[in-house]
């Protein structure tokens, strides 16, 4: 009875390490495909994100990002703010004369910022680290999880009507589906030229990505 | 017979005492210091940045470290056609069959995918050299080893290499080269440049050594042509049939933070 049980208890010690293991290759495989964000993940789901995509001479790891985003928003501040003040002109000659001196100033102002913003980006010595996508990369992550699940039950896309090809080699594998679709059955809206997609309450426009078209969180289409 | 196997012995480890003696000679001997490494660097940079129009095929991949730790490494073929100043263009195919078109035709930038059917447009701010800085840092696009095809290449990257040394000459990938390697002050980097008067990158490695995994980026390059075919045509992009326009995403507002309405309007110029 001993020697029996003593023979039992290292076979279930055994299967339950197999189990184990099996168990954490499964996690590590979910793991590593759950975060295929990027738009149109690779092959069974793999991320194809990555600081070494961009093939920069920089790289934003463990820096601030967005900093190209920053300087661009501040630009479109600073116009405004020229916009402003132009709009401010006196009503008597001195203002007027005020208003125009204010306005060379102000065009003299913008020259010295784009040559400003032209020396800027030869200056700048991470122009390259691929730092521009932060929004990009929001979006997707959330919705290309949910055209990772969805992407079973979505119907296939219809393929692209034969045209005259863009490119000048042929290709060396054959194309891949179109994006799925960040929903199975999306209601779809057109405003201003933009298709918009509705998914239970949240609305989604395509964009053009670093890893290609992504559909990325958006507000809802004017006048809905 | 005993002195004779000593006899032996001792002849046997002064020759090779000998040849490793000769050998070691022999690797710092002939032509004394290896040849100057940046120097070696700036001159493919200059080459580089003042050829009036080049054209090459690049066969990249780079390592995705996945939440798993594990590395998958993603493959492309990309053809870049250059013509300063301001005309560009490159198509790149993934390994999963996605091809897509970028061009600079010198008045807007258009980035075309195949699969999806979809394209994006937005006014072109300058040069190649202007064009590629708002590319990929202003809208966020992929465009690797972009630094390499600005007229101020050499210029850059004398600004950007903190260090580089000299690894040896080899002529392993077909055509007699220098291998370098060196730093940035966030990349390490491997490149092998032609020998002669044509000192063209055949092969460069990048190492991110900060981020997590330490992925690196590789590309080969082939069919390099200083003088290719360059005709308007080959720069001019027009939208297929029953392809649709989408913004960039850079471009597009943070949701939440304006309307639907802003986020057209905010998008490229057509």
């Amino acid at each position: 009875m001993t020697s029996r049980l003593r023979s039992v208890v290292p076979a279930v010690g055994f299967a339950l390490a197999v189990i184990g293991m099996l168990a954490s290759d499964a996690d590590a495989q979910r793991g590593g495909r759950g975060g295929g964000g990027g738009g149109r993940g690779g092959g069974g789901g793999f991320s194809r994100e990555s600081p070494a995509a961009s093939g920069g001479l920089s790289s934003g790891s463990g820096q601030g990002r967005a900093a190209g985003q920053d300087r661009g928003t501040q630009g479109r501040a600073d116009t405004q703010d020229r916009s402003t003040g132009q709009g401010q002109s006196g009503e008597n000659q001195a203002a007027r004369q005020e208003s125009r001196a204010s306005a060379q100033a102000s065009r003299q102002q913008y020259g010295a910022n784009a040559q400003s913003s032209r020396q800027e980006a030869y200056d700048d010595q991470h122009w390259d680290q691929g730092k521009g996508l932060a929004i990009a990369a929001t979006g997707a992550a959330v919705v290309g999880t949910v055209g990772a699940v969805s992407a079973a039950s979505a119907p296939p896309m219809a393929p692209a009507p034969a045209q005259p090809s863009q490119f000048t080699t042929a290709p060396a594998t054959p194309p891949p589906a179109a994006p799925a679709p960040p929903c199975a059955n999306p209601a779809v809206t057109s405003a201003g030229g933009v298709a918009y997609s509705k998914c239970g309450s949240t609305w989604y426009t395509q964009a053009y990505g670093d890893n290609g078209p992504v559909y990325v969180p958006s507000a809802p289409p004017p006048g809905s | 017979m005993h002195r004779r196997t000593r006899w032996r012995v001792g002849l046997t480890a002064c020759l090779c005492v000998a040849v490793l003696t000769a050998g070691a000679a022999h690797a710092q001997a002939p032509g004394a210091s290896p040849p100057d490494a940046r120097a070696l660097l700036l001159k493919m940079a200059t080459l580089l940045g003042s050829t009036p129009r080049l054209s090459v095929t690049a066969r990249a991949s780079y390592d995705a470290v996945q939440p798993s730790g594990q590395k998958i490494e993603w493959n492309e073929v990309r053809t870049l056609t250059l013509r300063r100043p301001d005309r560009l263009r490159m198509e790149a195919e993934k390994s999963n069959g996605a091809r897509s078109l970028v061009v600079f035709d010198g008045k807007q930038i258009s980035v075309f995918d195949e699969s999806g059917g979809t394209y994006a447009q937005a006014a072109q701010p300058g040069g190649v050299d202007e064009t590629l800085v708002y590319f990929v840092r202003d809208l966020g696009m992929r465009l690797p080893l972009a630094a390499l095809f600005v007229s101020r290449a050499a210029t850059d990257l004398e600004r950007r290499v903190k260090s580089v040394e000299y690894v040896e000459k080899t002529g392993i990938l077909g055509a007699p080269a220098h291998h370098l390697a060196g730093r940035t002050d966030s990349v390490n980097f491997q490149i092998w440049i032609t020998d002669g008067d044509q000192p063209l990158p055949q092969r460069v490695v990048l190492t991110y050594p900060n981020a997590p995994g330490q992925p690196e980026f590789r590309a080969q390059f082939s069919a390099w042509n200083l003088a290719p075919e360059s005709a308007d045509a080959l720069f001019a992009f027009a939208p297929p049939a029953g392809t649709s326009k989408i913004p960039f995403a850079a471009a597009l507002p943070r949701y939440g933070a304006a309307t639907g309405a802003a986020a057209v309007k905010k998008g490229p110029k057509p």
